[in-house]
Formats: structure tokens, C-alpha cells, sequence
């Protein structure tokens, strides 16, 4: 059965990653981006006649073009890469005064972690939908992350933001994202350990680069989509 | 027996019927009951606020209070006047959930003020000046801010992010004083609870919101007249070492007593209570002429007003009574407008009642 991939638009690194993989995996895999971020910040998907369809139009253009599909159904083998795109919550010049009260920083707002679960569980909250959505029309789908917070974001090298406040965000959200879809049976795969530096962030090798300070690159990609094709079990040529 | 018909200014002719000339002559009909009050529906009544002092948009405003203080709080945000708010909602907390967490009620993360003890303590406590017994209450895991119990719901993960909470608030009450023109305070009750080994007043009883409620350690306090126009005197001072021009506009909340601890009926307990409270405001206004007074009490709660502003269960205060109340103050302010909630602010007229950590009380009646 086919594996299909897609997300947000760090799916495209992913889709990159499966170019180079390609002529070694011998199951079809399907990897295509649906649209940025920012599509996931309203409501985007809908259940009609039993299946999920995608309300945003975008997401249902690319869908229907790049996979051939109008809806997700329950026969069908989805990877998602939606729901660890932190930025949302961490591009506040907020993060100056406040953060996170498990850091103890002395002098700044500390947000409790009650708080700051509610302030992801508000930004995820047309992400969960859509997820629970598959799950209940019968589509069981896992999840891909978001590559690690890349350092050089303007958050940190302009507006000056700390570094560690934007990391425990990050880490955090994904841990609470993680154990929401654990409840719910769906599995979280991580990106590889060796993409991150001693600090957590993308290691600069893995970054896209250049004005973009979000998104991998294909070798990013490519070691990415090894991941996700093992956890996935379908074989993939030395 | 017969009230005097020569009072009235309605009955024009006073000057010319030999009756003499006396102060009440010059009254105008708003100081007369049957021209005030019996001549007109509740809704109809006019001129029961006139305002001290005015207040402008450039006028530094910070409220405290029991649960009635955060309608307050809400219509000056609302009406975009320069309210002071020390604490607010960290990022991306939407306005619903700020609220539950205790943000944006007042003028710092504080929760409901009930007693100007406590108000006097909270500054106490954030100059350094006291540091009370109760650190803390665990419960299941979780801790609890003795003196804001409420302020986090199920509570903080860990007594390090209580501490830490804590500490942060208190810098941030510290710089409340001076950052403030006008101290907005509602009192709420005279009744409260006491930590017997320092003093320290507690905003609940201990073993309803969390803690444990042990008789050794904890006692009441109903507190009297005296007591209460000592530590307003004292907050007074204490607030206009920080700003000498500071003005203060006293209000007595018209929500009667969930419960009484005392052995009296809770409607004469509640009559007590206010009636103190009442008296002290005006005390502070007749001795100071930078203290206003504004009788939301009396625009809901007196016999004239027949209970319509409140709900059937004659406690809780209906949103249009809220907003009748608000809009007689604001437009002795002369401002007619009405509240606009900012986009990203909670909404002006709230949706629901304050949170009033009281209320739990009604869970243990028996």
C-alpha cells in the first residue's frame, strides 16, 4: 500500500530527502507539502460523508493534485507532518519579559505550565481537530515533527530573545503534543538526534539556510524520511 | 405619622407660606426622597453618584477588590482609560483562559481582595515587610498560594513554580504604588480568616479552595468599624508615600455573604458587614478630600432599587446591573460611551459572573 506524507512546509525537506532516497525504497512512498504553517492557524479540515475533507483551500488543492485524493480515508496509509511547528508561539517579543516558570529565570514572567499548556493546546487546536477527525472516520495516522528550532531565527538574533526560552518552548510543546497523540494511540516520530547540536537546536549542516531560519534541508530530509521509513518498516537499501 | 410637607422643594410655594427660610429650602430634589427615589422607577433615579474629583484618560488607574472589583477593572479596560496592570497574561493566552488563570482581573495577578487587611498585607508582603507563615498548601501533588489559592487552577506543578510565581508577583505588586493616581478599591467583607501565629489574613478559609483547616492554627475575625478605618487610614499613607497625589474612589460591593461564620443569620451578618464598610467609606470621604465614594452598593442593594439588578438567587448581580451601575458612574465621569473591549483584551462586559472564591462555601452547606 502506498505511503503517503504530507504537511506543513517542512514537508518539503521530507520530499526531498525521498528524491535522494528514492531508487532504494521499494514501496511507493508519496511525500508532497499541502501548504505553510500559517493554513493551520483557523480551521482547515471537516468531516463529510464519513471521511475527512480539507475545508482550506489550499491544503485542498494541493491534496486532491499531488495525491489524487479528495478526502483522507480510512484505507489509505497517512504520514503527517502537521503540529510541531513551534513558531507560532515563539515569534512574541513576549519571550523578553516572559518564560517559561520551569527555567526559574530570575526577573521575568514566569508562565506556569498549566498556562503554557493551554497556550498549545489554543495553537494546536485546528491540528488536534483534524487529528481526531481521521481517527474517528477510521484513519489511523502517525505523525512527523517539525526539524528542532534553527538558532539563527530572528527571535533570538534580533529581537533577542534567549536562546533556552526558546528551546524549553520548544521542547515543551512538543512534549505536550507527543503525549496528546500517545492518548489517542497516534505515534510521534522525532527527528534524528544527530540533527541537533549540543544545545537542541538544528545543527547549521541540516538548516536550509540563507533567510530561511525554519526548514531542513535535503540531507535533513533525506535522514528524516530514513527515520520515518523505519518506523514505518518499509525497507530501505543500504 | 405624617412626613412634613414643607421640605419638598416640589411644593414651591416654601418661601411664600411663612413657613421660613432653612437649609432644606436650597436642597436640591435629588436630596429629597419622594422627588429622588419614591417619584421615580429605580431606573429612572438620577444624580445618586456625583463625582469628587473627575477622572481622565490620562489618569493612571489600579483596582483591587472583592469579586465585584473586577467589573470595575473591566470597564476602564474596556473604555480604554490608563489602566495600570502590572501582571498581564503572558503571551498567547487567549482571553477566556487569562481569566481563569487570574490575569487581567485587577491590577496585578492578586485574585479577589476581600478585606483591606488584606490589601495592606499584600503590600506588606511585596515591600518585604512580612513573610507569612503559610508558605504554602499541597495538595495532591500540587501547590497552592495560600494567599491566592485560586489564582491557578488545580494549582502550580511544583512548589518551585510557586515560589517562583510568587516572587515575581510580589516584585511586580511592589511597583504597583507608583505607577497609580487613582486606587480603585471595593470592599468586599469583614468576615475573614487569620493565621493566629502572625496575623497574616487569608482570601478563604482554609480546607475549602486547598489547605487544611486546623483550629490550633487558624481562627476568625469578623473585623469592626475601628479596625477596618485603621488599616484604610494605613493603606491610604502607606500608598501616598509612593504617590503624594494619589486619590482614591471607594466602593462597597453589593454581593451579600455566601456564608457566615459568625452564629448570626447570614442576612444580619451580611447588613453587618456592609454597614460597616459602608460607614468606613464614608469616614475616608469625609476626612479626606482626595477620597470619592461611589454607592454601587446603594444602586443595587437598597430597598429602593427592589432587587431588580439582582439574580433569583438574590446574591449575584445580573450583567445589566452590572452595566447600569457602571454606566451611572461613568457618565457622572462624563463619559457616555460605551465599554469596547480591544480585540486581544477579555471582553468588557463579561460573559459571566467574576470569579468569586467564596462562592464554595455554598458546597459545604449541610
Amino acid at each position: 500500500m502506498t505511503l503517503n506524507i504530507c504537511g506543513n512546509s517542512h514537508t518539503r525537506a521530507l520530499r526531498a530527502g525521498m528524491q535522494i532516497l528514492e531508487d532504494s525504497v521499494a514501496e511507493e512512498v508519496v511525500v508532497f507539502p499541502l501548504g505553510t504553517a500559517d493554513n493551520e492557524a483557523e480551521p482547515f479540515s471537516t468531516i463529510e460523508n464519513g471521511r475527512v475533507v480539507l475545508t482550506n483551500d489550499r491544503f485542498r488543492t494541493k491534496l486532491q493534485k499531488n495525491f489524487g485524493f479528495s478526502s483522507f480515508g480510512p484505507a489509505d496509509r497517512w504520514g503527517i507532518c502537521l503540529g510541531t511547528h513551534n513558531y507560532r508561539l515563539m515569534r512574541s517579543e513576549a519571550w523578553l519579559r516572559a518564560a517559561p516558570a520551569w527555567l526559574g529565570i530570575p526577573g521575568m514572567q514566569p508562565v506556569p505550565e498549566a498556562a503554557f499548556a493551554q497556550m498549545v493546546a489554543a495553537d494546536q487546536r485546528h491540528i488536534r481537530a483534524f487529528f481526531d477527525q481521521l481517527l474517528q472516520t477510521g484513519v489511523r495516522p502517525f505523525v512527523i515533527a517539525a526539524p528542532w528550532p534553527v538558532r539563527s531565527h530572528p527571535i533570538m538574533t534580533e529581537t533577542g530573545v534567549r536562546p533556552e526560552i526558546i528551546k524549553a518552548i520548544d521542547v515543551k510543546a512538543r512534549a505536550l503534543f507527543a503525549a496528546w497523540l500517545a492518548e489517542r494511540g497516534i505515534d510521534l516520530i522525532l527527528p534524528p538526534k544527530e540533527t541537533a547540536d549540543e544545545q537542541g537546536f538544528l545543527r547549521p549542516r541540516f538548516a536550509k539556510g540563507g533567510d530561511d531560519h525554519y526548514h531542513g534541508n535535503p540531507r535533513y530530509g533525506r535522514l528524516m524520511m530514513k527515520k520515518v521509513l523505519e518506523s514505518q518498516r518499509v525497507a530501505v537499501a543500504a | 405619622m405624617k412626613s412634613s410637607p414643607v421640605l419638598t422643594p416640589s411644593s414651591g410655594d416654601i418661601s411664600n407660606s411663612g413657613a421660613g427660610a432653612n437649609p432644606y429650602v436650597k436642597q436640591p430634589s435629588r436630596a429629597f426622597w419622594r422627588s429622588a427615589v419614591s417619584d421615580l422607577s429605580p431606573i429612572e433615579m438620577d444624580g445618586v453618584y456625583q463625582p469628587r474629583f473627575q477622572i481622565s484618560r490620562e489618569t493612571r488607574i489600579s483596582a483591587a477588590g472583592s469579586c465585584f472589583a473586577q467589573h470595575i477593572a473591566r470597564q476602564f479596560k474596556a473604555r480604554n482609560y490608563r489602566f495600570t496592570d502590572v501582571e498581564p497574561a503572558p503571551p498567547f493566552l487567549d482571553a477566556e483562559t487569562a481569566e481563569d488563570f487570574g490575569y487581567g482581573q485587577y491590577s496585578a495577578r492578586y485574585g479577589n481582595v476581600y478585606s483591606i487587611r488584606q490589601l495592606l498585607q499584600l503590600f506588606a508582603r511585596a515591600e518585604g515587610a512580612m513573610d507569612p507563615d503559610d508558605h504554602v498548601w499541597l495538595k495532591d501533588g500540587r501547590a497552592y498560594d495560600p494567599f491566592r489559592p485560586t489564582i491557578q487552577p488545580d494549582g502550580f506543578a511544583s512548589l518551585a513554580e510557586m515560589e517562583a510565581d510568587r516572587d515575581y508577583h510580589l516584585d511586580q505588586v511592589q511597583t504597583l504604588l507608583g505607577q497609580t493616581d487613582l486606587f480603585v478599591f471595593t470592599f468586599g467583607l469583614t468576615e475573614a480568616w487569620v493565621n493566629k501565629r502572625d496575623g497574616a489574613v487569608l482570601p478563604s478559609c482554609p480546607g475549602t479552595h486547598a489547605g487544611t483547616f486546623d483550629p490550633d492554627t487558624y481562627a476568625f475575625r469578623n473585623f469592626r468599624f475601628a479596625e477596618v478605618l485603621q488599616d484604610a487610614e494605613a493603606f491610604i499613607a502607606l500608598a501616598r508615600q509612593h504617590n503624594p497625589d494619589m486619590r482614591f474612589l471607594f466602593t462597597v460591593s453589593p454581593v451579600p455573604l455566601t456564608a457566615t461564620a459568625t452564629d448570626q443569620h447570614v442576612l444580619a451578618a451580611t447588613t453587618y458587614s456592609k454597614s460597616v464598610l459602608r460607614a468606613v467609606c464614608g469616614e475616608l470621604a469625609m476626612a479626606h478630600d482626595f477620597v470619592d465614594y461611589f454607592p454601587s452598593y446603594e444602586l443595587v442593594a437598597s430597598h429602593p432599587m427592589r432587587g431588580i439588578y439582582y439574580r433569583p438567587n438574590m446574591r449575584n448581580v445580573a450583567a445589566q446591573g452590572v452595566a447600569r451601575v457602571m454606566d451611572i458612574f461613568f457618565a457622572a465621569h462624563g463619559d457616555t460611551g460605551t465599554a469596547e473591549p480591544k480585540q486581544d483584551e477579555t471582553p468588557a462586559v463579561p460573559t459571566s459572573d467574576p470569579a468569586c472564591d467564596e462562592e464554595i462555601l455554598e458546597f459545604f452547606e449541610t
